[in-house]
């Protein structure tokens, strides 16, 4: 059996009051795009720096390509290719220097791959990185992060501040050049996100709140509609119903927990009179909202 | 190594106009030196003066804008995720600043070496290079890699100089209480030694500081607590400075006990001395650190008096100031000749020309008293000036003058009885830097002074024509010419 590229074992980050990863478990799949999502400030950042050792964990191990991240050497780093939204680029530097000075750092450089994702791309090659726009500097640093074929690709919300069209190049880019490798990405665009990954994980206020198959996690949420002849909601509903609103003849309510028969059976249980049930599937943007909201209630 | 060539060469390419710069501004105070002791052009040294000391600041913003572009404070850095280790980043950064600091400070020392005829010893050159490198380089490099920009570097760069200040205005102002020690390695009448000043342990342990914090910022980024490692050091400074040592402390009250006494006694004795061996090469047979040591005979002295001699010497014909001193122990008279503020080196097989000028004092001492025996106009101890025994067991007598030849220097005059010497100090109002430890610490590599560079480094060099001439005639006119040799009668 081969090792998780990325695993997390009660994994903590405290910033003096502030915890921002709290105990947190995971287990990256290898060969899986694994989709962190989760409100502003739920430590995903956090947990990404932690993961390539710019942060140090407070107690707990992250492990990546099976290194505890606090000694990752540059043998590891050889393997990992890292895009973040506001990392610091040398901004004085031509694309092409750019790129050639990265080479010789990556035994694995990849010349030919480096090309075809320039002219990919489009990017030009003479221009310094401080004129680049946004987007394009994002596809600068995909390019010297994905030329050497790295194992792990992390990417911290590659895609915010770009516009549709460059988010889709890039989106294409990143699927044609990573292939076989594991892919971790943050993001709050979950409509793109949705399309490609094949894991997703919840992070909320440093916990992770689940962590399971895109496919799964999309069978599993469900919004329920319920007409009812007469008003007459009880008071103790399942737990797994979230997000539940009432009018006198009408409920609807996110289920989490969604298997056709057994919730088809539950909602006749507690709604014997119920005239209309209409079962909707929900995208990741819905879930997302429903569990965002569910929980900021809470706390 | 070919990652750190890697990283070097692209420094390079980033701080091509820096690094240019910086190199014309080394070749302008490479030819300010050399025509400060060639044949001297006022107005060509005036234009360009400024050059020594802009190089200093250049070499602080080169060290901080070759460590920023791998920033070590903060978390958003796009090498930081890159393969490359600290020890390599580390020698590339080291590399850089050794090769367009260090190595172009050596050369230039080799240039302006050169151009004097002057023997280049690689080794005394470099032995030069280690207190700059600790004192400023060093410091300079822990702080740029605990910074963020040029701005938070320049920060740095000032609370270090308010430290200094506050240091440099309390020795300014305990210099005119009463008299001053000496700074570390100034003086060399109470065996003032580094181990008997608590002042200078934080400057030892500065750069030892620095070395750990440097290693650990570049291992382990851990910024805030090498912030305030190094800040403790700083600061802990001040109070160091603020209450002198008790050694210092009592100097003061020994000097001032004895401050009123009235200086007496004839000024009328006639001697006449010679060197030895004048109009051929004078093998020195003794050397003191980077000193020669002549030996001189002086002929119709009284067994019971001293004598003492000051001034300057002339080296190769150029306008390298030495300083010399005449002084007398069991074996007879020595002229002793120390650069004092040149890189000269005497070394083993160099030949050098020198050409001297002496203040002579001849002096009798009774009980405390020094009683001068020289003529007027020659060095003699002025009106005011107060002397005593030592209670040391060295049996030091001390002597502190008025006003010296000069209107901006005063002469302090150490006298051992055993072995006899004079020293010149700068006036503690005139020149504070010298009197500050800190200061005489911090400015050492800038003063590019050399006379304790290399302990036992010349125990053979050849003096082949040696003059000596009156002071009077040495302020008329530079000498750029060799001096016709030959025996010299002092007759005062």
């Amino acid at each position: 059996m081969t090792e998780s590229p990325i695993q997390c074992s009660q994994l903590s980050k405290k910033f003096k009051s502030l915890m921002a990863l709290d105990h947190l478990d995971l287990t990256v799949p290898e060969g899986s795009i694994y989709a962190l999502i989760g409100p502003n400030g739920a430590g995903k950042t956090t947990l990404i720096k932690t993961l390539v050792n710019i942060l140090r964990p407070s107690s707990g191990i992250a492990s990546v390509l099976g290194v505890d991240s606090r000694k990752l050497s540059p043998q590891q780093f050889a393997q990992v290719g890292y895009v973040s939204e506001n990392q610091e680029m040398p901004e004085w530097m031509t694309v092409s220097y750019f790129l050639n000075y990265l080479r010789p750092f990556y035994p694995t450089w990849d010349d030919a791959r480096a090309s075809e994702m320039l002219k990919q791309f489009d990017l030009p090659l003479d221009r310094k990185l401080s004129q680049l726009s946004r987007g394009m500097k994002m596809k600068a640093a995909l390019v010297s992060s994905l030329a050497y074929r790295p194992k792990l690709i992390i990417l911290d919300e590659p895609f915010s501040g770009l516009d549709p069209l460059v988010r889709d190049e890039f989106i294409e880019g990143l699927l044609e050049s990573a292939s076989g490798a594991t892919i971790f990405i943050s993001s709050h665009d979950l409509a793109e996100i949705e399309s490609f990954s094949s894991h997703v994980g919840y992070l909320d206020q440093g916990r992770l709140q689940f962590s399971e198959e895109s496919a799964a996690l999309a069978a599993r949420f469900r919004e329920i509609e319920i007409t009812l002849p007469t008003p007459a909601i009880p008071a103790n509903l399942p737990e797994s119903w979230l997000r539940v609103e009432t009018s006198p003849s009408l409920i609807r309510f996110v289920e989490t927990r969604f298997e056709e028969v057994q919730t088809n059976q539950q909602i006749a249980s507690i709604f014997p009179g119920a005239q209309n049930v209409t079962i909707n599937p929900m995208p990741l943007r819905e879930i997302f909202i429903a569990l965002a909201k569910t929980l900021r209630k809470a706390a | 190594m070919r990652l750190i060539f890697q990283v070097f060469r692209k420094d390079i390419r980033r701080l091509t106009a820096p690094i240019v710069a910086l190199l014309i501004i080394h070749a302008t105070a490479t030819v300010v030196e050399i025509e400060r002791h060639w044949p001297v052009q006022p107005r060509s040294i005036n234009r360009i003066d400024w050059s020594p000391s802009v190089l200093p600041i250049t070499w602080l913003f080169l060290i901080a804008a070759v460590l920023l572009q791998e920033r070590l404070p903060g978390t958003t850095q796009y090498w930081l995720t890159r393969p490359i280790g600290w020890p390599k980043l580390l020698a590339a950064k080291l590399i850089f600043v050794a090769l367009f600091i260090n190595a172009a400070w050596f050369l230039s020392d080799c240039v302006i070496l050169s151009s004097l005829h002057l023997a280049i010893h690689p080794l005394a050159l470099l032995y030069h290079q280690v207190p700059l490198s600790l004192t400023l380089l060093l410091p300079a490099f822990c702080l740029a890699s605990l910074c963020t920009g040029v701005g938070q570097f320049a920060l740095g760069l000032v609370v270090a100089v308010v430290v200094f200040v506050i240091d440099l205005l309390f020795n300014f102002f305990r210099s005119s209480i009463g008299g001053v020690a000496g700074g570390i390695g100034e003086s060399s009448a109470v065996d003032f030694d580094i181990q008997y000043s608590p002042v200078a342990w934080p400057l030892i342990a500065l750069p030892a500081l620095t070395l750990f914090i440097i290693g650990f910022q570049f291992a382990r980024r851990f910024t805030s607590p090498s912030r305030l490692a190094l800040l403790i050091p700083i600061f802990s400074l001040i109070p160091f400075t603020l209450f002198p040592t008790m050694d210092l402390f009592s100097m003061h009250q020994r000097v001032r006990m004895f401050g009123d006494k009235p200086d007496t006694g004839p000024s009328s004795l006639k001697f006449s001395f010679d060197f030895e061996s004048s109009r051929k090469p004078v093998v020195v047979e003794r050397s003191y650190y980077n000193n020669l040591q002549l030996p001189v005979r002086i002929e119709g002295l009284p067994k019971d008096v001293f004598v003492e001699g000051l001034g300057n010497a002339y080296l190769n014909g150029a306008q390298i100031r030495l300083s010399t001193n005449l002084y007398n122990d069991d074996n007879g008279y020595w002229l002793r000749i120390w650069n004092a503020d040149s890189k000269v080196n005497f070394v083993p097989s160099m030949t050098v020309d020198v050409t001297a000028s002496l203040h002579i004092a001849v002096f009798k001492i009774e009980k405390t008293q020094l009683i001068p025996l020289s003529n007027p106009g020659l060095f003699s101890p002025q009106p005011g000036t107060f002397c005593r025994s030592g209670p040391t067991t060295q049996n030091v007598l001390q002597c502190w003058s008025g006003p010296g030849q000069s209107s901006d220097e005063q002469y302090r005059a150490f006298t051992w009885l055993g072995h006899s010497s004079v020293e010149l100090h700068s006036s503690p109002r005139e020149n504070p830097w010298a009197f500050s430890p800190i200061m005489s610490w911090t400015l050492y590599p800038f003063g590019r002074a050399s006379s304790e560079a290399l302990p036992g480094l010349s125990p053979e060099a050849v003096v082949r024509v040696l003059t000596l001439r009156p002071l009077a005639e040495f302020n008329r006119t530079l000498p750029t010419q060799k001096i016709d040799p030959g025996p010299y009668r002092f007759t005062p």
